[in-house]
């Protein structure tokens, strides 16, 4: 059952106890145990945020310190210094981009496959999938030396291209689920309207799954946003985005930490919006389907 | 007179027979199929099979006019290449180690984590966010804590008396912390979802169970794992999968080093590539992990049609 915390935030990870839930001998013990787990394991979050408001004295201090006078000086230096807004600018760009091309790309090929009777639309299905988990290293090469010829090394276009091609198979996968939930008697009832498919995928099928469309887009988001070896090899100057940047602060002889745990904040922001918006789907998402 | 009109307009717009009907819904399909399947083709086949292409030749990054056909040497060489044992050796550990060490960790929070409480969901969800932090923020998170002089982790050793070490410089330890993080990153993944199959298990089952009078530890050994086992077979194959082709956390956590302690099979093919220029050899590198790989897909692809029914 759920609680009224659960109630008030709508949570897709799982809810309340299973059937298997023993109960408990020491009910506190236990709940203790699983709130402690759960802060333990958020531990080095916490100590990277908490780094990352840290005067820079403090930082490379031998002895840490969990209080102090908190000081935005990392986030302005980060600013003012390396120019961050570009970066941030680049890999929102092309985090945005690339979404909206798997998505539109994704849903049509996994309309047909789920609603049109493609002869071996399993199989096809099972191995676009399977180009899922191509080792990145790879393609990365052959890219690298197509892109080099092309003009296309450390451009948008350059990195937006391989993205879409990483993400559309799981894309369409997921995308492919949600559409078999929907019931036929509605599209056919479209039809018979004299409505054409295209029609009925737009008007009638996307409003009815637009909660999956959202959580597949929030997933190819995340998987660019946080992609590096590709961004790695492709970008050098002007598309860098803010994962290779911020690897860029391990230096030669130094590390920069300071400018390090603001950018690994600052990336982590819109992940935390992620986490309370995917909600429904996340274990299914995570799982390719296998749990609903 | 008129009526039979709207009868021919009725029939102008419908298509005029079934098999008509499905011949045009076949072309549409195959409309709707084609942007993905040729982008497909065109950015994940392609490349794959020019991988090939080029594992099969001398190429270096230097001079890519001087290509020639080297044959099967690229592959001979890595066999003789101590290098290349070594890296596979380090692979096969990382993975096993972290995958080994995500599933009993996962298992146990997840049984933790399975209870009537308020607010539960709340910690539920928090859990989820180790996992949607880029590896390279993670790892290099980890990289701050484990740091020689200024690391929260060294200087807690110092002071409980536990003798700490330049963990990433050192041969014994780094490929130990590598992996460390990499079960830090991805134990709340295995755990959510073995909590959303254990939610799946049936209350009937249960109550048998106990009425059959087994313990807790039985009932999940017993009982529960075998009934999930599908899920859990999903979750340790897309682990093992992700964790053979590794880069990001361990590059930005060691470079493969110290010397080649923590250098996996991705990381030696980018340093082969990129570092050395040798496309050939790196491209044979990375061909070794597509076959590899695809075997384990092989299976995940099975037991996810298993998992989903």
């Amino acid at each position: 059952m759920a609680t009224g915390q659960d109630a008030a935030i709508p949570l897709s990870v799982p809810r309340g106890a299973s059937a298997y839930a023993p109960p408990r001998l020491w009910p506190r013990v236990g709940n203790a145990a699983a709130v402690g787990i759960v802060l333990f394991w958020l531990f080095p979050v916490y100590w990277i945020v908490l780094t990352s408001f840290k005067p820079i004295v403090e930082i490379n201090s031998a002895i840490p310190k969990f209080v102090f006078t908190p000081t935005l000086e990392n986030y302005t230096h980060l600013f003012t210094k390396f120019q961050f807004t570009g970066v941030l600018l680049n890999s929102i760009v092309v985090t945005t981009t690339t979404c909206a091309i798997v998505m539109v790309l994704g849903v049509l090929a996994a309309y047909a496959l789920a609603r049109m009777h493609v002869p071996g639309e399993k199989h096809i299905a099972l191995w676009i999938l399977s180009l899922r988990f191509l080792p990145p290293i790879a393609v990365a090469i052959p890219f690298y030396i197509q892109w080099q010829n092309f003009h296309l090394l450390d451009t948008y276009a350059g990195l937006i291209l391989v993205y879409i091609a990483f993400n559309l198979p799981f894309a369409i996968w997921l995308l492919r689920g949600f559409l078999a939930d929907v019931p036929a008697e509605l599209e056919e009832a479209a039809l018979l309207d004299g409505m054409s498919r295209l029609q009925i995928l737009v008007r009638v099928v996307v409003p009815i799954i637009l909660p999956g469309l959202a959580s597949t887009a929030i997933f190819v988001f995340v998987f660019t946003w946080n992609e590096y070896l590709m961004a790695l090899m492709l970008t050098s100057v002007r598309a860098v985005t803010v994962p290779v940047q911020i690897s860029k602060f391990v230096m030669p002889y130094t590390i920069l930490w300071g400018d390090l745990s603001a950018a690994v904040v600052i990336q982590l922001v819109p992940m935390l919006a992620v986490v309370f918006l995917l909600q429904r789907h996340i274990v299914r998402g995570m799982t390719l389907g296998a749990v609903k | 007179m008129t009526g039979s009109e709207s009868l021919t307009l009725d029939l102008a717009v419908r298509p005029p027979s079934k098999a008509g009907w499905q011949r045009r819904e076949r072309l549409i399909a195959a409309l709707f199929l084609a942007p993905g399947m040729i982008y497909l083709f065109a950015m994940a086949v392609y490349p794959t099979v020019y991988s090939l292409w080029l594992a099969v030749h001398n190429y270096t990054i230097y001079r890519p006019d001087l290509v020639s056909y080297a044959g099967f040497d690229n592959f001979n060489d890595l066999l003789n290449n101590e290098v290349f044992s070594g890296s596979f050796f380090v692979t096969v550990i990382y993975s096993a180690a972290a995958v080994a060490l995500e599933l009993v960790i996962g298992i146990a929070v997840a049984v933790l984590l399975d209870r009537k409480m308020r607010g539960i969901g709340l910690f539920r969800t928090l859990l989820i966010v180790p996992v949607l932090i880029s590896p390279v923020g993670m790892g290099l998170t980890f990289r701050y804590i484990l740091a020689p002089t200024y690391g929260l982790l060294t200087y807690l050793c110092h002071r409980v008396g536990i003798p700490t070490a330049d963990w990433m410089a050192s041969a014994t330890w780094a490929l130990p912390a590598v992996i460390l993080v990499d079960v830090w990153q991805w134990t709340p993944f295995v755990a959510l979802i073995l909590l959303s199959g254990m939610q799946s298990v049936s209350v009937e089952v249960v109550e048998a169970a106990e009425l059959d009078g087994l313990s807790e530890w039985q009932k999940l050994r017993r009982i529960v794992l075998p009934l999930i086992r599908p899920v859990l077979m999903v979750v340790v194959l897309i682990r093992l999968i992700d964790s053979i082709r590794v880069f990001d956390m361990v590059f930005v956590l060691t470079r493969g080093g110290p010397g080649t302690a923590t250098e996996t099979l991705s990381v030696f093919s980018y340093v082969t590539g990129f570092t050395e220029g040798d496309m050939g050899s790196a491209s044979a590198l990375a061909w070794v992990m597509v076959v590899f790989v695809n075997i384990l897909v092989f299976f995940f692809l099975r037991a996810l049609s298993k998992a989903e029914g």
